[in-house]
């Protein structure tokens, strides 16, 4: 059962005339369904039905007065125990417009709202002074037994824990190897800004690369797209004007879970195509390609190289696609990749850098070109 | 070679009296006025001698009128005049608020700097002295709350010859308070010369360990007593700041001794409520939250008119209410 009442429909009022009745006892009522029009001395207002069921009673007749919070009439909703419906008006709110239920909808939502709220911090009693040698110990006061008045932590406890609790604090405080990303991101955003880099792009055709790993995989040797490119770039570099000296190492920019790492594979330029893939796993455990920057990369700088802002000319490796290409005037499906080389203007002349991806570019579309720089 | 500094052993309203007298005998626009200031030397004796050596043009009795004194004063300081004016007591101001707030405080504003109103107005204040109703108030906050001027408070003759000479000197008004309890309570070294004690400066009475105490006027003789009986009696330590200046206020002192410390009690006859002690408080809030040890304490008057004289020894904060506030906060 559940009774309908006059709940506060605003505008200060507290009672209303019951004009006339939309059902009849017996009536079957959907919810949000007009049950009854009241007419107060503002204006009039349909009441609706807070929930489905049946109409039981009438409890008030047309013409009669009804006070907020009196029952108009009662519904069968199925529920055994009668619950109380709508509301007097404190419960309701004043602010809270015709129709629902209210009453019985907040508790709900109280309850529910309860159960979802997290754990609150345990409040901790602490001087100031005594929490800011706690942020200068580096120590979580929350963990903190306080041993002074009312389980006041005391500066005393701060240094005792911090002295024990070594151990614990190492834990979480030990620095990691690979740059977090909150660093990596800074690094990178910073490099953004201040860097005047600059982007070529081509879209290399690997048709070849492709045709050639499949004669070599039928050999039992698996080796990878992106090993030809590095050793293509090897090849290009050391041919071109970019190069310094005659070591070529080439640093690989690799996403963890940590953010960017780069490790270096030293010494291309004597490094076959197997061995560089071999390298290359070896160099970054977890193998996600595409992000990959590359060449002459001091091995003792372990600078992370963000993708696209980066000191050395950097070439970014895009996923493999099928493409619809023009060669000799006739269309064929190519497998295409595109590759973006980023400089630094200051450290490398863009001429050359356009050169060196030109010169990447052919020999991939063309790896046999590549046997004849054979070491 | 040793250069010697001729000194005086002086009280204060007598270091008063030479600050006074050594600006009107340097400077000639520099004028005296109030009721009873000329002939008659001044109700408390600040201006003895000065009608007789400098005459009634520049030492000048006003009639019974803080207004008329005050307006007059800030007309003459806009024309170029540096005037001294003597309210007899600072409970007698009231009649000249309105010309302080709408015409001294803000004459530089209004005239985009044209004008200015380098003046200083004297006051005596305080209880403790046994004085009828309104003689004994402290109302230094209303004049702390009304930006445009100084407000100045010394505790001993030589902080009141060096200040006073300082507040005639300045370009901007001064409200130089001089606590009455002090004009004869003590006397000090205060050299015969001039020279000046720098606005907005506190000092350091006492140097300690446990807490700062800052204090101002009247109230550093009840404080150095109780932080003198604390060190003997508990062994507790306490650093003692007289404010001096209560507008602009000595953050960095506060927040220097605060930071030493940790922990800070202020002590002022005022009421507690709305009186500087909140400002100090915000000082400290703003400058030395984290180094706090236990709250801020604060010892100052009751929140009612200052009581006839037969209780006053009961509204003033007394040695007694001072170490106990000491003692709360050190056990905090």
């Amino acid at each position: 059962m559940f009774e309908v009442k006059l709940h506060d429909i605003g505008e200060g009022m507290h009672e209303a005339e019951v004009l006339h009745y939309f059902v009849e006892t017996g009536d079957a009522v959907k919810n949000d369904q007009p049950l009854v029009e009241v007419q107060t001395d503002k204006m009039n207002a349909e009441i609706p039905s807070p929930r489905a069921g049946t109409i039981k009673e009438l409890k008030a007749a047309v013409g009669d007065v009804v006070e907020v919070g009196n029952t108009i009439l009662v519904l069968d909703d199925g529920q055994e125990a009668s619950e109380s419906g709508a509301a007097s008006g404190s419960e309701a709110g004043k602010a809270e417009p015709a129709g629902g239920a209210p009453t019985a909808v907040k508790s709900k939502t109280e309850t529910a709202a309860a159960v979802m709220t997290p754990p609150r911090h345990k409040r901790v009693i602490a001087a100031p002074h005594t929490r800011r040698i706690a942020r200068e110990q580096k120590v979580d006061i929350e963990q903190i037994e306080g041993t002074g008045k009312n389980g006041r932590v005391l500066d005393e406890d701060i240094f005792t824990f911090a002295r024990n609790g070594d151990n614990v604090g190492k834990a979480t405080a030990e620095p990691q190897e690979e740059m977090m990303p909150d660093t990596a991101a800074l690094s990178e955003t910073t490099g953004f800004f201040t860097l005047p880099a600059v982007s070529y792009r081509r879209e290399v055709d690997v048709t070849k690369v492709q045709e050639r790993r499949k004669v070599l995989q039928e050999h039992g040797l698996n080796i990878s797209v992106t090993a030809f490119v590095i050793k293509a770039l090897q090849t290009a570099w050391s041919k071109s004007s970019l190069k310094q000296a005659e070591e070529c190492h080439i640093g690989l920019v690799t996403e963890t879970e940590t953010g960017f790492a780069v490790p270096v594979l030293e010494d291309v330029q004597h490094i076959s195509l197997s061995r560089i893939d071999t390298g290359r796993r070896e160099a970054s455990s977890s193998d996600t390609a595409p992000v990959l920057a590359v060449t002459n990369m001091d091995p003792e700088e372990d600078t992370p190289v963000p993708m696209g802002c980066t000191k050395v000319p950097t070439a970014v490796l895009h996923p493999i696609t099928e493409k619809a290409a023009v060669k000799n005037g006739e269309v064929s499906v190519c497998d295409m990749m595109e590759v973006t080389l980023t400089i630094d203007t200051r450290q490398v002349p863009p001429q050359a850098a356009a050169g060196l991806l030109r010169e990447t570019a052919g020999l991939i579309e063309h790896p046999d070109l590549m046997l004849a720089e054979m070491v | 070679m040793t250069t010697t500094v001729e000194t005086k052993n002086l009280t204060m309203i007598q270091g008063i009296n030479e600050a006074l007298r050594t600006k009107l005998e340097e400077d000639d626009q520099v004028l005296v006025l109030g009721q009873d200031v000329g002939v008659n030397g001044g109700v408390f004796r600040a201006t003895e001698g000065l009608h007789e050596q400098f005459g009634g043009e520049r030492v000048i009795d006003t009639p019974l009128a803080e207004s008329g004194i005050v307006g007059t004063s800030v007309g003459m300081a806009a024309n170029g005049f540096r005037p001294v004016a003597e309210m007899q007591f600072l409970g007698f101001i009231y009649p000249a608020f309105n010309q302080i707030m709408t015409h001294v405080s803000r004459i530089r504003q209004r005239s985009m700097g044209r004008y200015t109103a380098p003046m200083v107005i004297r006051a005596p204040f305080g209880a403790g002295v046994r004085a009828p109703e309104v003689h004994s108030d402290s109302v230094e906050a209303l004049f702390t709350h009304m930006p445009g001027v100084k407000v100045v408070v010394p505790s001993n003759a030589y902080d009141a010859k060096g200040l006073l000479i300082s507040a005639i000197e300045d370009p901007d008004p001064v409200i130089f308070l001089e606590p009455m309890r002090c004009y004869r309570s003590s006397r000090t070294e205060v050299p015969e010369e001039k020279y000046t004690v720098k606005l907005g400066k506190a000092a350091v009475r006492r140097e300690g360990e446990d807490i700062s105490v800052f204090t101002w006027g009247a109230m550093t003789i009840e404080t150095m007593k109780a932080v003198e009986q604390v060190e003997q009696e508990e062994n507790i330590t306490c650093d003692v700041i007289d404010l001096r200046t209560l507008y602009p206020m000595d953050k960095e002192a506060i927040a220097a001794s605060v930071q030493k410390t940790g922990r800070a009690l202020i002590v002022h006859e005022a009421p507690a409520t709305g009186g500087v002690s909140s400002e100090v408080m915000a000082v400290i809030n703003d400058t030395s939250f984290l180094y706090l040890c236990s709250p801020v304490e604060r010892v100052c008057g009751f929140d009612t008119p200052v009581p006839v004289y037969s209780l006053e020894n009961e509204y003033i904060p007394s040695p007694e209410k001072i170490k106990r506030a000491i003692r709360r906060s050190v056990a905090f």
